[in-house]
Order: structure tokens, then sequence, then C-alpha cells
């Protein structure tokens, strides 16, 4: 039997430098130069106001939680149900699909607070939150 | 941070186009495990039946319009293939379980646009074959192949299927409004109770709101029961003029609205979870149409999970926004209700067929083609939706019976 691996991200162009600094602990949005806009995922425009000027910014880390599931069927082998999985709604504007890393599941709010954290995914690390 | 919206105005429908097409046949294959034939053959199959149903042959159609690929690569050029015809329109659809509306709908454009008479519009799947394929290793086939899933910002989180996607909005519908486990329940039994009366329908077995609870987890707040079903199938309808119907062999079944909406810039974006596309393109379809949602007799909603159909039933205004869980707890749905939906069963007991299906139960009923325990009394007008393409796309069609 080979060892199971996870699924790694696949990076389009676009993302290489996200992914870059997800590799030193840092998690990196788009902020347009011109409107203010942050948004996600990684695009060449600003898709508020079109500009094409804008710049890496790195999140605070704190967001609350829009959204989340529990997985409860096993859909891959690197991830064991029970697990979370969460639209996280980061503190400068844009959601992102997120792990939600926790102890007790019950006690996942829509609405919680949550603060950054990361998982390790072969060499890869992933951005997560967690309730704090 | 404050910023303004920028969002294009909404189009005004034509209502010129108000009854002038009508759909004059539907055919669908055998449901459920139909291992003898592909998505191709069972679509074969749906077609050829839409046609003898309509009383037309291969000489009447110059346009196919299909969905697809699910795992194949331009759907109506093989279609095309197999009923030996050219076609001067013809292409294939990519708004996942919108498409199939949006195929009747484009058929009508096109036929008014001069580029063709008749349309083949159609939909098939080989889901359960496909994903039983080898029970060898009893390993199943992913129902979406892994070169069409996005490759980031997805599988590395967790994040696997369309089960999960539909259950944040749920998780989401619960929070903001008390909706319950209870309120989804319902609206499976009903759907159940639908199917039971459908001999064509793959679930056979009667399901009570005790055994709903006690179902296979799946992805919290989703069990087994709140997820359509995994179905081998295929279903076709065909378009043409209304004045081309009056001498077809069917009592035609007018168009009388449609609409469309595409919440592009996401599910995780503004409210879309709970506030879905399903309201504009209902909105849009109402207004052609010159109808309000209590003029409707009977809704066919596109019911990949439970939670869908509530948050349509809110979202085409049949009750208010955060009270579908009560509504359909009301008993509303059933088809002795104040709105009989999804009468066949819907894509939950009867078998999913990414909406197709539910275009030709619409059609049925206002043909009054069942008999009485099976048919919504009177019904003279139909609300039919579409949902898919990943959460974002939404389709309506409004159904109008036709003079005899």
């Amino acid at each position: 039997m080979s060892a199971v691996h996870p699924p790694t991200p696949r990076p389009s162009p676009e993302t290489v430098p996200f992914w870059e600094a997800c590799q030193e602990g840092r998690l990196i949005l788009p902020k347009c130069d011109e409107c203010g806009f942050f948004w996600f995922p990684p695009s060449s425009f600003c898709p508020e106001c079109w500009s094409p000027t804008w710049s890496w910014v790195e999140a605070d880390g704190l967001a609350s939680l829009h959204a989340f599931v529990v997985f409860r069927r096993q859909y891959h082998p690197a991830f064991e149900p029970p697990y979370a999985v969460g639209v996280v709604h980061l503190k400068e504007g844009p959601r992102i699909l997120s792990r939600i890393i926790t102890t007790d599941l019950t006690k996942l709010q829509v609405g919680m607070p949550l603060k950054l954290t990361w998982d390790q995914a072969d060499d890869w690390k992933i951005p997560a939150f967690r309730p704090f | 941070m404050a910023r303004q919206k920028v969002t294009a105005e909404m189009s005004n429908p034509n209502k010129a186009l108000r009854g002038k097409y009508a759909i004059v046949g539907v055919g669908q294959s055998d449901l459920g495990q139909v291992p003898g034939l592909s998505s191709l053959g069972l679509l074969n199959e749906a077609m050829h039946n839409a046609m003898d149903d309509a009383g037309l042959t291969k000489a009447d159609v110059n346009g196919v319009i299909c969905r697809g690929p699910d795992d194949i690569y331009t759907h109506h050029q093989r279609m095309g293939e197999l009923l030996g015809i050219d076609a001067e329109f013809s292409t294939t659809l990519d708004n996942g379980g919108a498409s199939q509306i949006l195929s009747v709908i484009l058929a009508i454009m096109a036929i008014d646009a001069g580029m063709c008479d008749v349309v083949l519009c159609g939909y098939g799947r080989d889901s359960w074959s496909r994903t039983h394929r080898d029970t060898s290793t009893k390993m199943s086939v992913p129902l979406v192949p892994p070169e069409q899933e996005r490759s980031e910002f997805n599988a590395e989180v967790g994040m696997f299927g369309a089960v999960a996607m539909h259950a944040l909005g749920a998780s989401r519908h619960m929070a903001l409004y008390g909706t319950s486990k209870d309120d989804l329940g319902t609206i499976a039994v009903a759907f159940r109770e639908h199917a039971l009366r459908n001999p064509a329908a793959q679930m056979k077995q009667p399901l009570s709101l005790e055994k709903y609870h006690s179902g296979r987890p799946i992805v919290d707040p989703f069990n087994v029961y709140d997820c359509s079903l995994v179905t081998d199938g295929a279903g076709a309808v065909v378009v043409c003029s209304a004045e081309r119907a009056k001498d077809l062999r069917q009592t035609p079944v007018l168009i009388s609205g449609f609409g469309t909406f595409n919440n592009l810039r996401g599910w995780y974006y503004d409210e879309h979870m709970t506030d879905t596309a399903a309201r504009r393109s209902g909105e849009k379809a109402f207004a052609m149409a010159g109808i309000r949602p209590e003029d409707i007799d009977t809704a066919q909603l596109y019911d990949c999970f439970t939670y869908m159909v509530l948050t349509q039933l809110e979202d085409y205004g049949f009750c208010k926004k955060g009270e579908g869980g009560p509504f359909a707890a009301s008993g509303a749905l059933s088809i002795d209700g104040a709105l009989p939906c999804n009468t066949s069963g819907g894509q939950l007991s009867e078998g999913h067929v990414e909406g197709v299906l539910q275009i030709i139960e619409g059609v049925r009923q206002l043909r009054h083609a069942y008999d009485s325990e099976r048919q919504v009394t009177d019904a003279e007008r139909a609300l039919v939706s579409g949902h898919g393409g990943n959460t974002v796309c939404h389709s309506s069609l409004i159904l109008e019976r036709g003079g005899e």
C-alpha cells in the first residue's frame, strides 16, 4: 500500500504568489489601489471597479463563520470524518473556503469569530481557521 | 468596508413571446438502474419517445439543443449523429441543472429569430451505471470528472461534492431563520408520497418523518434523504410555435413566461446562499406571463437537495423569506395541498436527471394526462425551475394549458 496523500492545490498563474506566501505562513489578498476593494480568488483586474492596478496585502487573520458543514461520510482517504469545512468571512471582506479546526464540532455556530491557523498537506501549508 | 454595489438594471421581458411557443412532445427513458445504455443511448431513447409523443418524424426537426457533457464532449453533435439528422441550429449548454429549461428558452429564441422551426431539447445521464461500473473493487467513480473540478480552493480543505456545497446554504438558512431538520424532512416525505403514485419512480418505499431523521448522515445538516438520487435516465421535449402546435397530436402546453438569473459572483458572495438566483429569474418569468405566484396550480421545483426546494418557495414568492420551513411543514406541497409540488416524486424520489423530468411532469399535469390519484385537479398553470452550474445558475418556465 502506498501512503495516502491529501489533495494539494494546483495553482494557476494568477494564484502562484498567494500560495508562495502561504508557504511562509502569510495569508495575502489582492487589494485594489483605486477603490480599496479586497477580493478572492486572485485575478488580474479588480472585479469591483475593473482597475488593473492593485497590490498584495497581508490579511490580519480575523474572520467570522458565514456558513459551515460537517462531513460525516468519507470522500477522500486523507480526510477522516467527522470534520468541518466553512465559508470564512475575512475581516477585509472576501469569503474563502476553509477547514475549521476545532475539538468540539457541536460548538460551531454561524457568525462566531475565527482566527487564522495553518494546516499541513504533504509539503503544503494550507490556511485554516479556528474559533477563539 | 462601505462601498457601492454596481449591478446592471434588469431588462424587460418580451411579452410578445407570451404563449407564442409550445411544448408539443415529451419523452423519457427508463429510470434508475439501466446498465444497458450509455448517457447518449438513454437520451436517444428519450428523444425518440418525445418525437413519437408529438407525432413528428425526423424530417420535421431542424434544431437540437442538449446539455452536456457530464463526461462527454459536444453532446449535441453526437446526438445528431445518432438521430441521423443535420440541423440548422444545434448546440450544447453549460448551466448545469439550469440548462434544461435554458434549452427550451434558447429554442424559442432560435425559432423566433428564424434559425429553425422544430427543436429537440434533452439531457441524459448514466450516473448510476458510471458510479457502479467496477463492482469488483467497489470503487465509485466521481459524478464530476476531476478535470472539471476546481484545482485549488476546494479539495485541499476537504471540500468534496455538491452535497456539501448546498449543505452550506442550509446551515446558513437554519442560523438566520430557525429552519429545522423537520422542515427539510417534510419536503422529502411529501415528494416520496408522490413517488409512490408514480410507477416509473426509483423509490418504492414509504418515507415517514421518523425514518427521515434516522437517515445515514452524509454532510451535516444533510442526511441521505436530503439528497437527490443517483440515476441512469434521460428526458427530452419538443418545442415549436403555438401555431404549428394546433395541428399536432397532443394538447399543446404553451410557454407563457420564462426567465433566467445567474449569481455568477458565487455561492459565498452576498446572501446568495439564502437569496438565490431563483428570485430574479422568477420575477422575470412572472412579469412575462403577467401572472403572480398565487396563480400557479402546480410547481415542479429543482430539488437536488431538500433545502433548494425550501429556499425556492421563498425566492419565487410562494411565502416570505424565512417562512419556507413552516410553509412546507403545513402540507402545502402535497398533491392535494395549496401548491402541489414535484408531483412525480421529483429528483429526491423519482430520479435525478438534472431537471428535464420536471419540465416533462409540468407538461403532463397540464395535459391532464394522469388518473385522479396523480393528477392535480384542473391544473391550468405550472411553474418549472432549474438550478445548477454549481449553485449559481437558475432558469424558470411558466407553462399554461393550451386550447383543445
